[in-house]
Formats: C-alpha cells, sequence, structure tokens
C-alpha cells in the first residue's frame, strides 16, 4: 500500500494527538485521580498507535502500545498513577514526537532510541501489577485483558438498543436465529477495512446483519483496533456462519453464538452475559474463552467514544494556498469596488451608487468571512506552552503557575505560524530571568509559586498579547550600565533615558543581560529578534516593568496582513497611506501652532508635546504648489507619538497590501504599496520606522 | 532559465524588441518581455535606488518601472507621445523599463559582437550582452540580470 499521499495527514493528526497527549498529561500531573483524562489519552495513544500501524512506522506504533498498556492499566484503577509514570509518560511523548518528526523530514523513525522508554513502560505494567505477571509475552500486549475479564467472560458483550432487540424477537418469531459473531483479527492484518468487508459479505450472504461495533463506515475507514462485533438474522445456523467466517484468512480468532434478545447484555455485561448465550456452542474455536475476555474489556471503554464525538465541530481542512488565492481575489473584487465606487462619485450616477451599496454590504460580508476562515485560535500556538513551562519549572527547581487567558483569540493564519518562537522567547525569559527562585521568592515574602500569564485579548483592529510575571523585575540602572558597557550608548545618553525607555534597550540586538549563559534563554540573541520578528509582522513590542513586583511584555499585533483601513494624505503632489491602527487623530493647524525645541519643531495637542515629521521633507517630495492648510496626522508607535505633517486628508479607505518586491528590500520606510480606486499606486508609510 | 534566455542574445538568429534610448537602438530577446504599455501614472518611491522611476499599476499588482536611461548612464530626456513602459520578466523578477520609444521586432541574423570588443572597455559593458548588426543598424543588446542588480547566484 502507497502510504506516502496519506503523509500530510499523518503528520497532521498525530501532532493533534501528541499535543492532547501533552494536556491531558498535564491536567493528571493536577489531578491524579481524574479517570476519565485517563480515558482520553489512552485513546490519544491508541489512536497514535492504529495510524503509525497503518503507516508501517511500527517503533511509533511499539512506543505508543506499550503507553496503551500502561494507561489501560492505570484507568482500569489496577496501577496507581504516579509522578514517575507521568514523566515517563511525557518523554514518551517526546521521543513520539520527534520520531513523528523525523518522518516528517523523511528521515527513518528509529534515529530516536525507545528500547529504554518501552522497557520502562513494560516494567511497569507487569511489575507492579501482580495479576498482569502471569501473562506470556504474547498476552503483555494486552496485560490487563485476562484481569478485567476474571469474574466472567462475556464474549456476547455488544450493546443492543431496543429497536435491535424488537427486531431480533421478530426474527426469533419468524423461526430465524440471531447471532452475534465476535472477529478478531490478526496483529499482522494490514487491510483491515478490507478483512472486515469481506466478513461482513459473507455474512450478509447468510442472512441480514443488522448490527455491527463499530458502525460500518467506521469499520470501512479503519476506525477500530483489530476487533468487531457483528449481530447476523440468519436462516441457517451457528455452524454455517462458522463455517462462513472460517473462509476468510487473517482472522487471529472469532466466536459465534446465538442471542437471547431478552437478556440485557449492554448494561450488565459480566452479570447477564453467560445467560444471554444459552445456545450451546458458546466457541468455534478452542482459544475463545479467553480471548473474547479482551473484547470485554475493550468495549468498557467503548461505549464513551461515541458520546464524545458531538463535541467535535465539523471542519475541512483547506491547502492555506487555496486561502491566500482567496485573499488575493478578495483583494482584486476590493479594489475594483472601489474604483466603481469612485465612477459612480465622479459622473453623479445615483443608480450605479445605490447598486454599489449593495454590492458593498456583500463585499463586506465575504471579506469578514475570508479573513474569518484564515483565523485561527492563538490556543493553537499557547497550549503547547503549559508543557514547556513545566519542564522549565523542573529544570530550574522553581515553581511556576501559568496562567492562560484568552486563547479563543483569533490571528490570521500567517500571525500565528510567526508568533510562536517570539512567544516561547518571552515566556522562557520571564520563567528563567524573572522569577526568582523559591526561597528567594519566599525571603521577599511573595509566594513561591511565581505566577505566569499569557493573555491574549482584542483591542481595536489589534491583538495584544501579554506575558507577565510576578519576578524581580527588570532593573533599568543595570540595563544602562549593561548598555555603556557594552558601547552602545554613550554614559550621557544612558543618563538622560528615563527608566522606562533604559528598560527597552533590551530590545537593541546584542544585548543580553543574563548573568549566566543558560539552556533556557540567553544565547546572545535575544529580545531584538523577538523585536524584528514582531516587527517583521507589523507588530509592536513593548516592555512594562517593576522593581520586585513584576514585568509585562506586551506585543500588538494586527488582526490580519492583507486588507487594513487606512487613511490616505496628500504630500504636494504624492499620495500615501497610513494604516489607520496607528493613528491616533488627525488636526488641522496653523503654521504658527508649530512651536521649536532646540531647533526640533514640535506641537502642544492638548497639553501633550508631540515632535512633528515634515513628510515632504522627510520624503523629499518635489515641491510644486504652497500648502493652504496644514494638517496634523498623530501616529503612534508603541508608546512613542509623533505628528505627521501633510498638505491634505483624502480619507479613510480600505486597502489592500501589496509587497514592492525584491527591488525594494532594505526600504524599510514603506511597509507595501496599494493600488488606490483610480489605478494609482500609494505607497503605505510604516509609521514605527518612520519616528525612528 | 533566465541564463539560457541570455545566452541566446549572443547567438545568431534571435528574435529581439528593440528600442529607441534617445538616438541609439537598444534591444532584449523576446522571451523576455512580457509587454509594451504606454506611460501611465509612476508613483515615485523615497530612498529607492535613483535608477528606480517607482511603481506602477499593472492589473492591480505592483510593478517596479526603473529609469533605463539613468541606469545606462545616459542624458535625461522629457518623456513624449513615444514613451512606453516595456515590461520584461528575468528570474522571477518583473520589472517595467522605461524607453523612448519601442521600433520594432527584428531578428539578428549576424552573430552580436562582444561588447567590450565593440567599443572601449568601460564598466558600463557590464549591462551590455552583446552588439547586433542588422544590414548596418547597430541594436545593443541589454543584460538584463546585470541591469536589474540580481545576485549571481540568483541567475
Amino acid at each position: 500500500m502507497d502510504t506516502n499521499q496519506y503523509m500530510d495527514m499523518f503528520l497532521d493528526e498525530s501532532h493533534e494527538h501528541l499535543q492532547s497527549l501533552n494536556d491531558g498529561l498535564l491536567s493528571l500531573e493536577d489531578n491524579m485521580e481524574d479517570i476519565s483524562v485517563v480515558n482520553e489519552i489512552f485513546r490519544n495513544a491508541h489512536t497514535l498507535k492504529g495510524m503509525s500501524a497503518t503507516m508501517g512506522y511500527n517503533k511509533i506504533a511499539e512506543l505508543t502500545h506499550e503507553m496503551e498498556d500502561v494507561l489501560d492499566l492505570i484507568r482500569k484503577e489496577q496501577l496507581k498513577l504516579d509522578e514517575t509514570i507521568i514523566d515517563i509518560l511525557f518523554k514518551c511523548v517526546d521521543s513520539l514526537g520527534q520520531m513523528i518528526d523525523n518522518v516528517g523530514n523523511g528521515d527513518p523513525e528509529d534515529l530516536v532510541d525507545v528500547s529504554d522508554l518501552v522497557a520502562q513502560l513494560s516494567k511497569i505494567s507487569k511489575g507492579e501489577v501482580p495479576e498482569a505477571q502471569g501473562a506470556a509475552p504474547a498476552a503483555a500486549a494486552a496485560p490487563a485483558a485476562p484481569a478485567a475479564g476474571g469474574d466472567a467472560a462475556p464474549a456476547s458483550s455488544i450493546e443492543l438498543s431496543d429497536v435491535d432487540k424488537d427486531v431480533i424477537r421478530e426474527a426469533k418469531e419468524k423461526g430465524l436465529l440471531a447471532v452475534h459473531v465476535h472477529i478478531q483479527l490478526a496483529e499482522t492484518c494490514l487491510l483491515k477495512s478490507a478483512r472486515s468487508y469481506m466478513v461482513m459479505n459473507a455474512l450478509d450472504e447468510l442472512g441480514d446483519v443488522i448490527k455491527s461495533v463499530p458502525p460500518t463506515e467506521d469499520l470501512e475507514q479503519e476506525k477500530f483496533d483489530h476487533d468487531f462485533d457483528v449481530v447476523v438474522v440468519t436462516a441457517s445456523d451457528i455452524k454455517a456462519v462458522e463455517d462462513a467466517v472460517n473462509t476468510i484468512s487473517e482472522i487471529e480468532k472469532f466466536t459465534v453464538e446465538a442471542i437471547d434478545p431478552d437478556a440485557k447484555p449492554a448494561e450488565a455485561p459480566k452479570a447477564e452475559a453467560p445467560k444471554a448465550a444459552p445456545a450451546p456452542a458458546p466457541a468455534a474455536k478452542p482459544a475463545a474463552p479467553k480471548p473474547a475476555a479482551k473484547p470485554a474489556a475493550k468495549k468498557a471503554a467503548a461505549p464513551a467514544q461515541p458520546a464524545k464525538k458531538p463535541h467535535k465541530s465539523q471542519s475541512v481542512r483547506v491547502d492555506i494556498d487555496k486561502l491566500d488565492t482567496l485573499m488575493n481575489l478578495m483583494g482584486e473584487l476590493v479594489i475594483n469596488k472601489v474604483r466603481l465606487e469612485q465612477i459612480g462619485q465622479t459622473n453623479r450616477l445615483t443608480e450605479l451608487t445605490e447598486t454599489l451599496e449593495q454590492m458593498d454590504r456583500v463585499t463586506t460580508d465575504l471579506q469578514n468571512i475570508v479573513m474569518k476562515v484564515r483565523m485561527v485560535p492563538v490556543s493553537s500556538v499557547f497550549n503547547r506552552f503549559p508543557r514547556m513551562v513545566r519542564d522549565i519549572a523542573k529544570e530550574l527547581n522553581k515553581e511556576f503557575n501559568l496562567t492562560i487567558e484568552g486563547e479563543e483569540t483569533e490571528l490570521d493564519r500567517t500571525v500565528i505560524d510567526e508568533i510562536g518562537d517570539p512567544l516561547m522567547h518571552l515566556l522562557r525569559n520571564s520563567c528563567d530571568h524573572g522569577v526568582e527562585m523559591p526561597d528567594v521568592r519566599e525571603a521577599k515574602g511573595k509566594p513561591r509559586v511565581g505566577e505566569i500569564g499569557l493573555i491574549a485579548r482584542h483591542e481595536g483592529n489589534n491583538v495584544v498579547i501579554m506575558v507577565t510575571d510576578d519576578g524581580a523585575g527588570i532593573d533599568a540602572d543595570k540595563i544602562r550600565s549593561k548598555a555603556v558597557e557594552k558601547g552602545m550608548i554613550s554614559q550621557e545618553e544612558a543618563d538622560k533615558l528615563d527608566d522606562a525607555d533604559a528598560v527597552r534597550l533590551i530590545f537593541l540586538p546584542g544585548f543580553s543581560t543574563a548573568e549566566k549563559i543558560t539552556d533556557i534563554s540567553g544565547r546572545g540573541v535575544g529580545m531584538d529578534v523577538v523585536r524584528s520578528k514582531i516587527e517583521s509582522l507589523s507588530g509592536h513590542v513593548d516592555v512594562e516593568t517593576k522593581i520586585d513586583e513584576g514585568s509585562v511584555f506586551k506585543i500588538k499585533l494586527p488582526l490580519t496582513l492583507a486588507i487594513i483601513q487606512a487613511m490616505l494624505v496628500q504630500v504636494q503632489e504624492e499620495m500615501y497611506a497610513i494604516p489607520l491602527g496607528s493613528i491616533d487623530s488627525t488636526i488641522n493647524i496653523q503654521p504658527t501652532d508649530i512651536q521649536t525645541i532646540q531647533n526640533k519643531e514640535v506641537i502642544v495637542l492638548r497639553g501633550e508635546i508631540i515632535p512633528i515629521i515634515r513628510m515632504d521633507k522627510l520624503l523629499q517630495v518635489p515641491h510644486v504648489k504652497d500648502a493652504e492648510d496644514l494638517f496634523v496626522v498623530v501616529v503612534h508607535a508603541g508608546e512613542a507619538k509623533a505628528g505627521i505633517v501633510v498638505d491634505n486628508l483624502i480619507g479613510q479607505q480600505e486597502i489592500v497590501i501589496k509587497t514592492l518586491g525584491s527591488l525594494f528590500t532594505g526600504l524599510k520606510m514603506f511597509s507595501g504599496a496599494t493600488v488606490l480606486g483610480d489605478g494609482r499606486v500609494a505607497l503605505i508609510l510604516d509609521v514605527a520606522t518612520m519616528m525612528q | 532559465m533566465a541564463n539560457e534566455e541570455n545566452k541566446n542574445e549572443l547567438q545568431e538568429g534571435i528574435q529581439v524588441v528593440a528600442f529607441k534610448l534617445l538616438n541609439e537602438e537598444y534591444g532584449v530577446s523576446i522571451l523576455n518581455v512580457q509587454e509594451i504599455r504606454d506611460l501611465t501614472n509612476i508613483t515615485r518611491v523615497p530612498f529607492a535606488a535613483d535608477y528606480i522611476k517607482g511603481v506602477i499599476n499593472l492589473r492591480g499588482s505592483v510593478l517596479p518601472v526603473i529609469d533605463l536611461k539613468k541606469r545606462l548612464g545616459l542624458a535625461d530626456a522629457p518623456y513624449t507621445d513615444n514613451t512606453r513602459i516595456v515590461t520584461v520578466t528575468v528570474g522571477d523578477l518583473h520589472v517595467g523599463m522605461l524607453v523612448d520609444a519601442v521600433t520594432e521586432v527584428l531578428t539578428i541574423n549576424s552573430k552580436p559582437v562582444d561588447p567590450k570588443k565593440a567599443i572601449n572597455g568601460k564598466e558600463i559593458t557590464k549591462f551590455l550582452s552583446g552588439i547586433g548588426n542588422v544590414d548596418g543598424r547597430l541594436i545593443i543588446m541589454l543584460n538584463l540580470q546585470e541591469i536589474m542588480d540580481m545576485p549571481k547566484e540568483n541567475k
């Protein structure tokens, strides 16, 4: 079977399962009694095993199999969960991650040595549970089985609904026989769906298949382990059914037995099951009673599975390229719409304008939907952090309490993909440099456990992500002296900086205050990388800190990168677009309103002194005419503000951002260009760069 | 691929789009040429290289336009009705080139002369890939990679 075409799907889904495993283990660590979580991660491990076995990754399957065994014992409460086990399970998840990554990179999966983990796991599953020890090596594959089914061997563990029972009763009245067939496929069986299909086909020929567990669709999609149950109503006898099944190869074991609809096998299989099989021939093959025990054990978990499904939202995986194309088309549509609007206005065509208003509503909705389609909740990034923080805590012997808020906040997919590393860096910093050692904290009168916060929320057209800690804070004086020592600024410059600005020095390239380099953070590449990454996403990062109270790193990101609201301004005969997100206000001033401080022009706006930037001078715009009025667009980047002097304000418009292309690399003043309604191109100002 | 196209320019029997810069006639391989457009509004891009005239809207996308005369160190001349933008593709790069007039598409049958032999070696020859001779008409073939200043490894 060529499995390559399923590779992407395999990788995607494995990562999802690994994530759930991680999440599950973390919550188990907090509450070791929660069996429902054990069930959940058991299913994850189980699915992962099935998937990797199908893809032919036997090492992954082997490891997950061992994990499954241990988890199985735990959920049956035959094994007490403790920290050692959780640690080993965590290690397993890491190794699985590595193996899956290797597979994804086209490397062999066995670059990672898991024999140790496998050995540890099987020790746990055998050593600590005496009753499982008697099992032969082969039975170690399902060590819990004999123990679980010890009190009875309920072969007929199939759950029958009232409808099923009615059908069986009816059949009985007609003199037909209802049989329960339990099939266990060979472990080595590759095409499970094909085998199950053959079984179903054979049974169909004998009579009517009225029920199967799992349902036929799942059988076809191989959504089952190795065993399944079928109920058939047939005119022939048990022997005929046995013969029919016997002709199919790759079946390890099977049982066939008659069903009495009036027994209640499902609700209390252990007690009632023997009665449910009053007919003779409880087994077709000698080994029947024992294998029958295994399905019974498995079945115990099965009813929970379908109940869980409705919670999952329906979704489709779409290639990101297709979404990008959709986005581009949307952009073209918006440009053309704006152009039509302009034609309507210039020629005063009321009919056209009215129609366009209708169209505007549709395109706006369409645009919102297209945007939303590309949006991914930040949880997809956040959810890997609890695990990371836990590991750091163990490594540093510190204690953290990570609080995550607003993980449902959505961001554009392209932003999400990029934001993970900077956030990881900030979190590591907070854990490593921010939060103090527990003893130190106690001495300061703080709780031993350090609070780390990861908070996302909407703020206008932006999403703000904050990384907070209640640690030592950043010492502005230390930063100053470090910066001077490194020759980044002079002593005088350092003295002039207020504390907030001094702390911001950490964002400069080559700045790292960590006294000692640790594994967790600090290798000379530090906050400057975070900053440049965030800024490349048109975002800003800032920090607020108080000694001994902690620090807050605040990242502000645009919701989307493709279509934004902007203010169009005119400078002489040139047009520029300023993203609305960076605009505070616009005002009309007289030339006399401009004052100077040491020859630098400023204006005073509501008591605030704002430096002004004359766009015509900065951009060397050819002078054509003298402006009658002066307009100031007050913009901000981070905490800093500036007033940009322009000749005219054209208005607010949604613009589609186009890149300027490789000929303009290094040109940081503009974040891109946009095509205006009249077909001209306007450059989009990068306010943060402009203010530097 | 772009490299092959460029090699073609030194071979015989290739088709070139010929255009005028001042009084001289230049040419680029027809394989590089996308289209020829009338002059439209060019948006100046401050701080860009001086030979980059700006950007234009090419059916909704933004296309850089270079001032070929400035790039080749020729004197400036005002726009006329004949001024055209020749859009070319070099590798992944789409660029418009401002020319004084597009004359015709012609076939160069004779083997083009190495520019270093044709004129006294100057820095400028790096922008040229050969001199074609069509019945005494000299067509100066351009080396587009150099003109776009593309790094060598991207060729």
